[in-house]
């Protein structure tokens, strides 16, 4: 029984994560109606620049959430210049299609760069607090890990603040909803696309320095961090910040129970399967807007 | 004709929904064999629904479509346009990057016509693209066309399939002055082959120049049918439904 | 007429391949000549397995991976298992073309991205799985690797790529390939002409994971030892993926063409440290799907035949 609730809250420890890292991929996919498969390659961006910050300058990864995000946001908006804005124009679904096959190109070449640049292997940061865990009605918590599930529901709180409160959140907002009103009504609609997924981009380069935290970082963890993002994007709905999150935690969960029950080498099975059921009973997708 | 009796579409008491808005409303209406019938209402009456649900590009809530004597309510679009029902859309839709040509020839080798062999599908296509008068855009890729060439291009397409029913949504709007009487001289030819045509229209010219009979929508029901000149003689229509577009 | 003329050179053309291809192993004792030759064909069945669905339907599978690793694996253990090669690579295109119907039938219902998504999906259940279920490497009893020899791979690569062409070929004149493609173009106006969008992407997708098998069945007769679960990995859906975007999606030829240069600059370029091929073709495919969407073949035509007609997506249809 401990065993059991030791794993739901390991779950929804890395839970959070995948709703941090599903929020940036939501954010583009809502305003900007595109796909960006290479998510999980710019959350590995994230990671790689923690992971650096922190062996040549003894940077903790918590502080280099800022400079994460700050570079990734940066890079979000050079890939959206230079690749992505051309689509903005197109048709729904030629758009949706063409974004997908330019993400998949993005993740192959930023893949093989951070190959060639630091070599397979894979990269974890230890900090002082790393082995350092609290208890929990009989289960463990480690700090590292609770501290990343605080930092991730943060980062959400602020961007929910900003998307609410903001101007430009209320721009960006307006601009998901109906960009042709929006740029009536005297929004820069490109301004938005662009920072858009900028922010889309930032919150992976948040979510990349929390996994060096905790999990391990190496070129090749790009595609299952994008599944996880688009499984919980599916099943949280897009639009919705807090029910993103909420459905990252409960894949969290579902993975790591199912782990516990049906050996812990299907514990990403149980995800896929999940989504693929979801999927099944509304073949538009959660996505959809009603 | 011995079979004159019988209407090649019949429509009994169709309704559909869309959420809470009741698109189409308890319609009913027939059109015979070769007789060209004109659906006329403001926007939203529910005429482009009303050519969805008989070309079967949507399922209706409530009652019966049959055409030429059988049920084909339940029939998915592909098999009624087997059949015989061919359809244009509002919103012009070509194979875009396909040829005229190719446009044309794909809807020979399907449609009512689908037995043809693909020589005979070839050379109907090409004379297909004459009567139209694209025959010298043949191999031009359907994106280059002009709006007016996708327009007659699309008309060629339903006719490849061979069809005993045309329904034709908005055929003129957009067109010239000129371009509006080539096209109601083309519909005039297709109509002499014998093929029923279902118009949705806004150019009282065209109507005037085409219908046989018109049936009047509003919000999905039907308020009025009968001659053209009957109808737009009715000056309520005239001022309600027919005046603003 | 160019067209008229165009079409017995082409024919020729396509003869003097074939032969040149089945003659090879004849001609020349270069094992690293024919092993070339050899992964030339296998990226060519393959990519070209992809593009009937992908290229000439318009579906972006990302699963393709699924049936490449069903065709292998389900030859690799009836071939192992003592039955003759050929009826256990049949019975490994079989059940990748079952699997094709099994799968295809509720994801082609996805719309939009979710299908792509929804293939990837199952791709990556049945590799996890794999991985679980048959954890050890496969390898070939010390007997027949004594016995081993590169010809009989080599043939079978040759009849699988000029098979799966031969396929592409058909669809670009059929019927079945001009109904195929006006749903690819729009499946609301296809059904308004009688063509069933389900039936003919159910079909193409049918084809193209019955021949991703075939190919995953000739890898697995081809290759030494491999880890089970090697044989769903993601690289063989996306190494088609570029293969067919660089040589031109959806036509006759792009497949071959992208192949060919993609094993020609993965030898020339694997001399370097890491893996700087991959690197380039990424930003290759970039610049195709976003500059140049008809690929090298179109790149090819255009300076061959300066102002011909803009690429086929599609073939054109015989003159009658």
């Amino acid at each position: 029984m401990t065993v059991l609730w030791q794993n739901v809250v390991f779950g929804a420890l890395i839970g959070g994560l995948y709703g941090l890292a599903a929020v940036g991929l939501s954010l583009v996919f809502g305003v900007l109606n595109m796909l960006n498969v290479a998510h999980g390659e710019l959350l590995m961006l994230g990671g790689y620049a923690a992971f650096w910050l922190f062996t040549l300058f003894g940077v903790d990864p918590f502080v280099s959430i800022l400079p994460s995000a700050a570079a990734l946001f940066v890079v979000g908006l050079v890939l959206y210049r230079v690749l992505f804005e051309r689509l903005a124009s197109a048709p729904g679904e030629t758009k949706l299609k063409n974004s997908i096959l330019i993400g998949f190109g993005v993740s192959l070449v930023l893949q093989t760069l951070a190959l060639i640049a630091w070599t397979a292997d894979e990269r974890a940061v230890t900090t002082a607090a790393a082995g350092a865990v609290l208890p929990l009605g009989g289960a463990v918590v480690p700090v590292v890990r609770l501290g990343a599930l605080i930092v991730a529901f943060l980062a959400l709180g602020g961007l929910h603040l900003f998307l609410r409160r903001a101007r430009f959140g209320r721009a960006i907002r307006a601009t998901a909803d109906d960009p042709g009103a929006a740029s009536l009504v005297g929004i820069p609609v490109g301004t938005v696309f662009a920072v858009a997924f900028g922010l889309g981009s930032a919150l992976a380069g948040v979510a990349g320095a929390l996994v060096s935290t905790t999990d391990a970082v190496s070129p090749a963890i790009g595609l299952s961090w994008t599944l996880k993002a688009l499984i919980v994007v599916v099943l949280g709905g897009v639009g919705h910040v807090f029910g993103t999150f909420v459905a990252g935690v409960l894949l969290g969960v579902a993975e790591s129970v199912s782990g516990f029950f049906l050996g812990n080498a299907y514990r990403e099975v149980m995800g896929l399967v999940l989504f693929l059921v979801v999927l099944s009973v509304r073949p538009q997708g959660l996505f959809a807007r009603e | 004709m011995p079979g004159s009796a019988a209407p090649l579409l019949q429509v009994a008491a169709l309704s559909k929904a869309f959420g809470g808005l009741l698109a189409v409303d308890d319609l009913s209406f027939t059109i015979d064999p070769g007789e060209v019938l004109g659906l006329l209402g403001p926007n939203g009456s529910g005429k482009t629904t009303t050519f969805g649900l008989v070309a079967g590009a949507l399922r209706p809530d409530r009652g019966d479509i049959l055409f030429a004597g059988r049920p084909v309510t339940r029939w998915p679009a592909s098999r009624r346009a087997a059949v015989g029902i061919a359809r244009t859309f509002q919103l012009i839709r070509v194979f875009l990057s396909l040829t005229a040509l190719e446009n044309v020839l794909v809807a020979c080798l399907y449609g009512r016509g689908r037995a043809r062999s693909p020589a005979r599908a070839r050379a109907d296509a090409c004379a297909l693209l004459e009567q139209v008068g694209m025959a010298h855009k043949r191999d031009a890729r359907a994106r280059d066309l002009t709006l007016g060439e996708r327009r007659r291009l699309e008309i060629a397409r339903a006719l490849a399939t061979r069809p005993r029913l045309l329904l034709l949504d908005e055929p003129v709007a957009g067109l010239t002055a000129t371009e509006v009487d080539a096209a109601v001289a083309l519909f005039r030819g297709i109509r002499a082959e014998g093929v029923a045509i279902a118009l949705v229209e806004h150019n009282v010219r065209a109507v005037r120049a085409l219908c046989d009979r018109v049936v009047v929508l509003h919000a999905g029901r039907k308020i009025a049918q009968g001659t053209p000149e009957d109808v737009f003689a009715h000056a309520a229509v005239v001022a309600a439904y027919l005046g603003r577009r | 007429m160019t067209v008229r003329g165009a079409v017995p050179l082409g024919a020729l053309s396509a003869a003097c391949g074939v032969a040149a291809a089945v003659l090879l192993p004849v001609l020349t004792t270069n094992q690293a000549l024919l092993s070339w030759a050899f992964l030339v064909l296998l990226y060519t069945a393959l990519a070209q397995s992809w593009n009937l669905l992908g290229g000439f339907g318009g579906q972006v599978n990302l699963g393709h991976a699924a049936f490449f690793g069903l065709g292998a694996l389900a030859t690799r253990m009836l071939w192992l298992g003592g039955a003759p090669v050929i009826l256990a690579l049949a019975a490994g295109t079989g059940a990748a073309t079952a699997a094709g119907i099994v799968i295809g039938a509720p994801s082609l219902r996805l719309r939009g991205p979710y299908f792509a998504i929804g293939t990837l999906a199952i791709a990556e259940i049945l590799r996890i799985t794999t991985g679980n279920v048959l954890p050890d490497v496969s390898s070939l009893p010390a007997g027949d690797l004594a016995r081993y020899a590169l010809a009989p791979r080599y043939y079978l690569a040759v009849f699988a790529a000029v098979t799966i062409t031969s396929a592409a070929w058909w669809l670009a004149r059929s019927r079945f390939g001009h109904g195929l493609a006006a749903v690819r173009e729009d499946e609301a106006a296809a059904e308004a002409i009688g063509v069933g969008a389900f039936r003919h992407k159910l079909g193409a997708f049918a084809l193209s994971s019955g021949f991703a098998g075939m190919t995953g069945g000739i890898f697995a007769y081809y290759h030494v030892s491999f880890y089970p679960a090697f044989v769903f990995s993601p690289v063989w859906t996306f190494d088609p993926l570029v293969i067919v975007y660089l040589g031109g999606v959806g036509t006759v030829w792009g497949p071959l063409a992208g192949a060919a240069f993609f094993v020609v600059l993965q030898e020339v370029l694997s001399l370097q440290v890491g893996e700087p091929h991959l690197l380039v073709f990424g930003l290759l495919f970039l610049v195709v799907v976003i500059a140049a969407p008809g690929g090298l073949v179109e790149a090819l035509r255009a300076l061959c035949r300066p102002g011909a007609r803009r690429p086929a997506e599609v073939g054109s249809p015989p003159p009658a």
